[in-house]
Parts: C-alpha cells; sequence; structure tokens
C-alpha cells in the first residue's frame, strides 16, 4: 500500500510518497503529482519509497514534466542507495536535480531556474 | 559441526498467482526474501526485484485472458533463474516497446529496464498457447554470507 504525505516547507511543497511504486499503487502517486502539478516549487521526497520500477519511474517523469509545464520549479530528494542507482542507471538524474537530503533539494530549488 | 560443502545452495520457488496487479508484489516480496536469506548482495537483490516487477507487470498488461500466471525462480551459488509464465493468448513482443524510450516519456522503459539490470531476458510467445518470459542473472554474494563462506 501506498500513503502519500504533504508537506509545506519554506516557500515549496513537499510531496514524500510512503510505501512501494508499481504497477498496483502507482495510480494513487500519479494523481497525487497531477494536484500538484500548479506548485510553483516542487519537492519530490523518496526516501520512504523501498521500491520502484518503471511504473514509478513513469509517474514521476510525468509528474515532474507537468509541473515544469505549469512553469514549475522540481527537485527530487532520495536517500536510498539502491533508488539512487536506479535513477542513474535509467538516466533519471539527468532530468531533475536527485538530492541525498531534503535540504539539499530544497536548496537547489531556491535557486533561480536556469532554464 | 562439518559442513557438507559439496552440496550447493538451491531454492526453487512456484508460484501460482490470481491475474490482479497487487500480486506482482507478492511473486517480488517472496523472491526478495529468498535472494536475501542466501546473502545476495543488496544491489543484485534490488536488480532482480525490478526485472521481476516489470516482466510480471508486462505479462498481465499485454496477454490473457486467463485466471492465473505463474512465477517460477530458481536460485543457486551462481545464478537466479525467473520465469513467468502466462497461460493466455500470447502476446506480439515485437510491440512491447524493444526501443529507447525517450527521456521524458512516461512508458516504455520496461523492457529497456530489464535488459539494463539482468543479464539475459528472453521472450517465448505462442500465439494461442502462452507467454513466457525468462530472467536470467548471475547472482554476487555479501561476504559473509553462506555461500561466501562455503566458497573460502
Amino acid at each position: 500500500m501506498l500513503d502519500i504525505k504533504l508537506d509545506e516547507g519554506d516557500g515549496f511543497t513537499i510531496c514524500r510518497p510512503v510505501g512501494e511504486l508499481d504497477a498496483y499503487t502507482v495510480g494513487q502517486f500519479r494523481e497525487a503529482l497531477g494536484e500538484l502539478s500548479t506548485r510553483p516549487k516542487l519537492l519530490i521526497d523518496m526516501s520512504e519509497v523501498p521500491f520502484v520500477d518503471s511504473a514509478g519511474l513513469g509517474a514521476l517523469i510525468g509528474g515532474i514534466r507537468r509541473a515544469r509545464e505549469g512553469g514549475g520549479d522540481v527537485a527530487v530528494a532520495c536517500n536510498r542507495p539502491t533508488l539512487v542507482r536506479l535513477l542513474h542507471t535509467t538516466g533519471f538524474d539527468r532530468i531533475v536535480t536527485v538530492a541525498e537530503t531534503v535540504e539539499e533539494a530544497a536548496r537547489a530549488l531556491a535557486q533561480p531556474a536556469t532554464t | 559441526m562439518a559442513r557438507a560443502r559439496e552440496t550447493p545452495v538451491q531454492i526453487n520457488l512456484n508460484l501460482s498467482l490470481p491475474r490482479d496487479e497487487s500480486t506482482v508484489t507478492v511473486a517480488r516480496h517472496v523472491v526478495r526474501v529468498s535472494l536475501c536469506e542466501i546473502g545476495v548482495t543488496e544491489d543484485c537483490v534490488a536488480d532482480i526485484e525490478v526485472a521481476l516487477s516489470e516482466a510480471s507487470t508486462n505479462v498481465l498488461r499485454h496477454s490473457g485472458p486467463g485466471d492465473a500466471y505463474e512465477v517460477s525462480c530458481e536460485m543457486n551459488d551462481a545464478s537466479c533463474i525467473i520465469r513467468v509464465i502466462d497461460a493466455g493468448r500470447g502476446f506480439d513482443h515485437a510491440s512491447l516497446g524493444f526501443g529507447e524510450a525517450d527521456g521524458t516519456a512516461e512508458q516504455g522503459r520496461g523492457i529497456q529496464l530489464m535488459r539494463s539490470l539482468v543479464d539475459s531476458v528472453r521472450f517465448e510467445s505462442i500465439p494461442e498457447d502462452g507467454t513466457i518470459v525468462h530472467l536470467e542473472k548471475g547472482l554476487e554474494f555479501t561476504e559473509r554470507s553462506l555461500v561466501a563462506r562455503s566458497r573460502r
């Protein structure tokens, strides 16, 4: 089962999925990211997600794309080595900032957008 | 106590599961626990877990109708072989997105991902008969695992 926690940081919204992200649970995550797509600064914290497959990655990428289309900025925080490795294998870390901590991801969001 | 070193570890699992996406999690967890028990490294377990998830999800999406599908998994001190077997109508694996997914596409990276995580991915599809996805990966063991210790 997947649980999604939302939190407001200093000038950004934190979306924190808790649980495994696969084809079975991805709908909920996709929906949450859709609702957050209008936020100017979105931090997705994946630190409590022990498993992600291509369904989860697809939802993450879709969420990031929609947020950016609306002019928003997105960063991802993740301290799980296996997930960080997967994000690197799939080239995901070239699309978005993947920081090890929420603080670091928040700093990336605080910087003026480079695009 | 003397160990029978000539006897290698061998675990064979056979799962028969209802065709429901929630059972993908079941197969994944059962395989994970077994691999961890024999001391396979976390990176190696994680790779197999994702590949199995992709294979099962693909089988559920592209085949059927049918009531069940099967996951068989054989692991020993060298490798792990997984077969995801669907007795549905089979699918045209040429249509499953063997091509490169574009970097920001939401779908189509499952098979690409499987191929990058395990040593061998093979599809066997017999129209009107069924589909088998074969996955194989050489296993790496932690220093303290039974397998690593018995190799010394």
